[in-house]
């Protein structure tokens, strides 16, 4: 048997000494499993969140209204339209990102169960999250990247990454293009010990709850009402199903609007593509897969189930982040993102159609720095052999051509058609399940996946498995 | 170049090799190595890079790979002037001043 084989046969065994969850415990059939009951026993609650995220320097960010560029919108809208834009100023936690709640919660609970370290799999501002909580609760750290190419050159961004990492105090594992780096981070688990500090897991996904709550709640202080809507940069699923959760906690039921960057036609498993895209995250190569299939995370039930809470999922270009990425600079005084700023371009976009005396919240900003900067990004895309021009950004196409927006109208929000992505989810159901006979807790969990009626699921089996087919 | 004991230094280890790699990677991928790196304390008396050795890591890990660099640094930056977003600003400013949304 080889290596692989090997440890991916204990993966279960591995993942389980590594979390402490008994994921099992909650699997009602071969379908479904009891999320709500998972997320209320083994996460923690927005209260004890708040009380230690507080403790390490971690929440209550500024919520800023960017009114340059509300008049920007305003001039753009038609008459009495242009809702108002917010952005919660999430580089302003320990670590320069939101990714502090999630690890704040992660690292306590690792200290709280006596492990002597913590490991993460991520190439993001996640790892230097992680990172910083772990020195503060002294505890050891090592961070697993996909990091460089065949070629040995390094994403520019992710360089950054680790050295963030490092000056926290942790040990970075550097990986070149491929999914094998899951064996990697198993067998660091396993011969470590470590705590599997899982982006996926209930207690990430509760620390992130504090985030839609405090949207909601600064929106009222600010304005005296709701938002109308927030949205939240899309990848793994997290940030989108935590902030919609929280947002519900604080009892307000706005639209959820996913955003992510559009990466079509690039493969995020393939070398040659690795160092073509500008963007390491928030794209539609994790927004799409991690929404049709949230289990394939590194936990065996994932806590971040996008599907479950997206009203809306909107996609946008990387020139056109890049041109709001330099907006919100000149205009706002704020040097941000760019991944980040992902939502902010939906966001700017999406408003523009709304009623003037409506809000539209942006949940998030990241720190930027060498490497991140965009100015990074364009520059290394360019020295890549991308094409960087002005003009329709509709004409981009992603690892040949990046087109910065030539005027500020021309920033829009591509709707993805949710009804496709259910019916993938089903899809994606039925290939893992092909003999599966669907019983009616099955059907009620997959509607609750899909957000949709259990009489639209009956009608979207009956379609995907064809004519006849009986579903209870 | 030569490391001695006790420096900072960047090692690689092949993983996979090529045939090992799994079966669902593309196929460009698949013709590669899948490769790790990984910064630590040469533990080892001395090492010139190229050769194998050993390091002991932050976390204390001792592991074993080929030195491809000693006291590596950090040198990325901001990147080069990119002339293509120089629009950018004058169009906001000109659009904000009154003028013309074009």
């Amino acid at each position: 048997m080889n290596k692989v084989q090997s440890i991916l046969d204990r993966k279960n065994e591995i993942l389980k000494k590594a979390i402490d969850v008994d994921f099992l415990k909650y699997k009602q059939s071969e379908i479904a499993f009891d999320y709500e009951k998972m997320m209320e026993e083994t996460g923690y609650s927005i209260e004890e969140a708040e009380v230690i995220q507080r403790s390490v320097g971690v929440g209550s960010t500024p919520m800023l209204e960017l009114k340059n560029m509300n008049r920007l919108i305003s001039q753009l809208s038609a008459p009495g339209f242009g809702a108002r834009l917010f952005l919660k100023d999430e580089a302003c936690n320990l670590s320069g990102s939101f990714k502090a709640r999630r690890a704040a919660i992660s690292v306590y609970h690792a200290k709280k169960l006596g492990y002597k370290g913590v490991i993460a799999a991520t190439s993001g501002n996640y790892g230097a999250a992680v990172a910083a909580m772990c020195a503060k609760l002294n505890l050891k750290c090592i961070i697993v990247q996909e990091c460089f190419d065949s070629q040995g050159i390094y994403q520019p961004e992710i360089i950054e990454k680790a050295r963030a990492i490092e000056a926290y105090g942790a040990e970075v594992v550097q990986c070149s293009v491929g999914p094998e780096l899951f064996v990697v981070f198993l067998d660091l688990l396993d011969t470590t010990g470590y705590f599997n500090a899982s982006l996926y897991s209930p207690y990430g996904i509760a620390g992130l709850e504090t985030l839609g709550m405090e949207c909601v709640n600064d929106i009222r202080r600010l304005t005296g009402k709701d938002p109308s809507a927030i949205v939240v940069t899309h990848a793994g699923g997290g940030n989108l199903t935590a902030s919609a959760r929280g947002a519900l906690k604080a009892g307000c039921h706005c639209t959820i609007i996913a955003a992510s960057v559009d990466l079509h036609g690039l493969h995020m498993a393939s070398d040659h593509d690795f160092n073509r895209k500008s963007f390491t995250t928030g794209h539609t190569g994790f927004g799409f897969p991690f929404a049709i299939y949230p289990d394939r995370s590194d936990v065996i039930y994932s806590a971040a189930r996008a599907l479950r809470y997206m009203d809306r999922y909107v996609l946008v270009k990387q020139g056109e982040v890049f041109y709001i990425t330099e907006a919100l600079a000149k205009l706002e005084g704020m040097e941000r993102g760019p991944a980040g700023n992902t939502s902010l371009a939906a966001a700017f976009a999406l408003a523009q159609g709304m009623k003037d005396d409506e809000i539209i919240v942006v949940q998030e900003s990241e720190y930027t720095g060498a490497g991140k900067h965009y100015n990074a990004q364009l520059s290394f895309a360019k020295n890549n052999g991308i094409e960087i021009s002005m003009g329709d950004p509709r004409c981009e196409i992603a690892g040949t051509s990046i087109v910065l927006p030539a005027y500020p109208r021309d920033i829009q929000a591509q709707e993805v058609d949710l009804n496709l992505l259910r019916l993938s989810y089903l899809r994606q159901q039925l290939k893992m399940h092909p003999n599966v006979v669907f019983v009616v807790e099955d059907l009620i969990y997959l509607a609750q996946e899909c957000n949709e009626s259990v009489e639209w699921i009956q009608k979207a089996l009956v379609e995907l498995k064809g004519a006849g087919y009986e579903t209870t | 170049m030569l490391a001695l004991k006790g420096d900072w230094i960047l090692i690689e280890q092949i993983f996979l090799t090529s045939d090992q790699r799994q079966s669902n990677v593309p196929i460009d991928t698949k013709q590669t190595d899948f490769r790790l790196r990984i910064k630590g304390f040469l533990v080892d008396e001395k090492c010139v890079v190229g050769d194998d050795c050993t390091i002991s890591t932050k976390t204390g890990r001792v592991i074993f790979g080929k030195l491809i660099d000693i006291m590596p640094n950090y040198d990325h930056s901001f990147g080069d002037y990119v002339v293509e977003t120089v629009y950018i600003e004058n169009q906001l400013r000109k659009m904000l001043s009154g003028g013309s949304n074009e």
